[in-house]
């Protein structure tokens, strides 16, 4: 996806960042949405056990599945082939494309002049990799078919949110956006004629579509089941009214058994809108049998490296692989919640982008975000399948701290002063006396800190000499009490 | 093709970070029995409701009467049934003798759904299928699409009808697993679970319903008082 490639025409993380935050109503969009879905979440877990009892559950099985990851995905694959799903392997996003452009060649028979119709189901896995951009290149018609990626798409946006794509839009916004590209659309802000304006356009495209494309929730291996949950139906129609159906699955959604899957979904769905259930749950094992009447008459699954295996070499961040893209790390994130996901500039923002973005597009790309973090902690707590989140974010700060070219910046000099001084106790009673003394010389503006906040300014005295004069004044007041 | 999967493995194989082992999966026993019946149709009742759904109570012998009356008006007349299950017939039936004029507007699945595809999306108002069980935790459907039933029956349609027997009621989705005891071979080809109309709330966190599935959904529980 290009508009999530960081390049150096592009303004970084901080530019982004300081966009965001010059404008209210963005912020105000943010903080509505975060905050209804944080007060979603909350009552769908009234009772903490609760969240502890299915949060330690969900975390076992995805462990017991990461370690047994290789036999897991064999086993996936041979019963998905069973079943009649074709099964392919991508190492990287541009073969996942390539791959997924000559299943559809291959499979769509060639018309003159028409081009190829794709119907998207949500799939984060396939913003990833780019793929709309890919296969509009090579001429072919995506059509994202969730309400939010259809809004994000028609604005020419990228989702700013992995759950909800259009949380940063007001209905106002979505209003003019229809009525300017949509033919024959009045202006209305009313939400239920809005859903109803693009239910019609969408439903067109699904009668019509050659090929459906979706993403996997939880890829069951000893069933050879693909699961997917939704809300609009978008994602039974994508897979269901096309002739041809491709899953793009990440190679960490394989989960053991099909009786593994309740306490996933319970925990998925709560932690995301605070639902108890979404209100489809697909389970795709098989396309149409000869005696059926309706469904593809392919389904094909790329299963999808892109880093996973890199992170899963790693100690540290092997349990990210754990993750069930649920967004309760975001909603519960002080920075995301003030800058929302475009700052980001990456297809996965807030905590968890941290912390996955580096691995899959490197750190010199998405090194900088991990500077957003106030460290509070919320997104650990919140984590159902008990991600180390802030650990993780601190790590990979240490990490970027140790590239050569951050090493040689400003920063990083002030840093080393700063470790030698609290290393060596000589040194640190000199600079605070010094310090301390001075104190009417420090600076009154301390750019970027002081244009929002008042400068701190050196105490009278020293904390060794404070704790000199109070121990002092303990001594005298306790032999009077005595 | 096969290059790439041999590499994925083999890194995953060679990795030399083992991930912690995990303790077995503690022993599913699926939730209590002895639960009371009645509350647990009841759990399912209000859950179902909760999500806009509407629920029609009715015996084997007067559900079809006791849904045209729950059914809005003006009454949809475009019918998509199936043309070999049994509820459809006496579906049609009734319709047929309470709405003289459908008889021209019933549409049969009976061919693949090229023939119907159309219709399908263009004309037909409602659709009426079974659902195989019902589960009470979270107020939802278990619809294992068949030939006699085809996958899209329930779902393209405006408004859905579910009939399902109060005896296939249980607590939870995890009670459904253990009683179908799936396996790779025996699993259905599609199997979806439904709790509610279609609906989104992508539009500044505003809930809507009838997003791209039905916008209404009817479900009536089948007893045999």
């Amino acid at each position: 996806m290009t508009a999530h490639t960081s390049s150096d025409a592009q303004p970084g993380f901080r530019e982004r960042a300081i966009q965001v935050l010059a404008s209210p109503d963005l912020q105000e969009n943010f903080h509505d949405a975060m905050a209804f879905l944080r007060q979603k979440r909350a009552s769908a877990f009234a009772d903490e056990e609760h969240f502890q009892r299915l949060q330690a559950e969900s975390q076992r099985i995805k462990q017991e599945a990461l370690s047994q990851l290789p036999d897991l995905l064999e086993t996936l694959e041979a019963r998905c082939t069973v079943n009649g799903i074709q099964v392919h392997w991508a190492e990287t996003g541009a073969e996942a494309c390539d791959l997924i452009r000559q299943i559809i060649e291959a499979h769509v028979p060639h018309r003159e002049g028409q081009p190829i119709r794709v119907i998207k189901g949500k799939s984060m896995a396939t913003e990833e990799i780019g793929l709309n951009t890919h296969l509009e290149q090579h001429g072919m018609h995506c059509l994202e078919s969730d309400m939010g990626e259809f809004i994000v798409q028609l604005a020419k946006q990228s989702p700013s949110h992995i759950i909800m794509p259009a949380i940063h839009l007001r209905k106002q916004e979505i209003a003019r956006l229809f009525s300017e590209k949509l033919p024959d659309t009045p202006y209305t802000e009313d939400v239920d004629r809005l859903i109803g304006i693009g239910r019609q356009v969408l439903r067109e495209q699904f009668e019509k579509a050659d090929v459906g494309i979706s993403g996997v929730n939880f890829a069951i291996a000893d069933t050879g089941t693909l699961c997917l949950l939704e809300n609009e139906g978008n994602g039974r129609l994508s897979t269901t009214a096309p002739d041809l159906h491709i899953a793009v699955c990440g190679i960490e959604k394989v989960i053991p058994r099909l009786s593994d899957l309740p306490p996933l979904l319970s925990v998925l769905t709560r932690s995301a809108t605070g639902q108890a259930i979404t209100t489809y749950v697909n389970l795709i094992s098989s396309p149409r049998r000869l005696d059926e009447k309706d469904g593809p008459s392919a389904v094909h699954l790329v299963l999808l490296d892109n880093g996973r295996s890199r992170m899963f070499q790693d100690a540290e961040l092997q349990a990210t692989l754990r993750c069930i893209r649920c967004g309760a790390c975001m909603n519960h994130c002080p920075v995301y919640a003030k800058i929302g996901g475009h700052a980001y500039g990456s297809v996965y923002p807030g905590p968890i982008g941290q912390v996955i973005m580096p691995q899959i597009e490197g750190i010199r790309a998405h090194g900088e975000m991990t500077e957003a973090c106030s460290l509070n902690g919320a997104c650990g707590e919140v984590c159902p399948v008990g991600i180390p989140l802030p650990d993780l974010i601190r790590e990979q700060r240490e990490r970027r701290a140790q590239l050569p070219e951050y090493s040689r910046g400003k920063e990083a000099w002030i840093w080393r002063l700063w470790v030698l001084g609290y290393r060596h106790p000589q040194l640190y009673r000199i600079w605070s006396r010094v310090v301390t003394q001075l104190r009417r010389l420090s600076p009154r503006r301390l750019r970027p800190w002081s244009p929002s906040r008042a400068v701190p300014r050196p105490a009278r005295q020293t904390l060794h000499e404070r704790m000199k004069a109070h121990a002092a004044q303990m001594n005298t007041s306790g032999k009077h009490s005595r | 093709m096969s290059l790439s999967r041999n590499a994925i493995l083999n890194r995953l194989r060679e990795s030399k970070v083992p991930p912690p082992s995990v303790a077995p999966p503690p022993l599913n026993t699926g939730s209590a029995k002895g639960d009371d019946a009645q509350a647990t149709m009841t759990r399912f009742t209000i859950q179902l409701e909760a999500a806009h759904a509407q629920v029609i109570r009715a015996s084997a012998a007067d559900w079809p009467h006791r849904l045209l009356s729950a059914l809005p008006a003006p009454m949809p007349k475009q019918w998509l049934l199936s043309d070999t299950h049994p509820l459809s017939n006496t579906w049609a039936a009734a319709l047929q003798h309470a709405v003289p004029d459908t008889e021209a507007t019933l549409c049969r699945y009976a061919s693949c759904v090229e023939g119907v595809k159309q219709a399908l999306f263009q004309t037909i108002e409602a659709s009426l299928t079974s659902a195989q069980a019902a589960i009470a935790e979270t107020g939802t459907l278990v619809l294992e699409p068949s030939p006699d039933e085809p996958r899209l029956m329930s779902l393209v349609p405006p408004l859905h009808v579910a009939v399902v027997n109060a005896s296939t009621l249980v607590a939870t989705f995890t009670d459904y697993l253990m009683q179908r005891q799936w396996t790779a071979t025996t699993i259905p080809t599609n199997i979806v679970l439904i709790s509610g109309p279609s609906k989104t709330a992508d539009i500044q966190q505003t809930l809507a319903y009838g997003a791209h599935g039905p916008k209404a959904l009817y479900v009536v529980i089948l007893t045999d008082a």
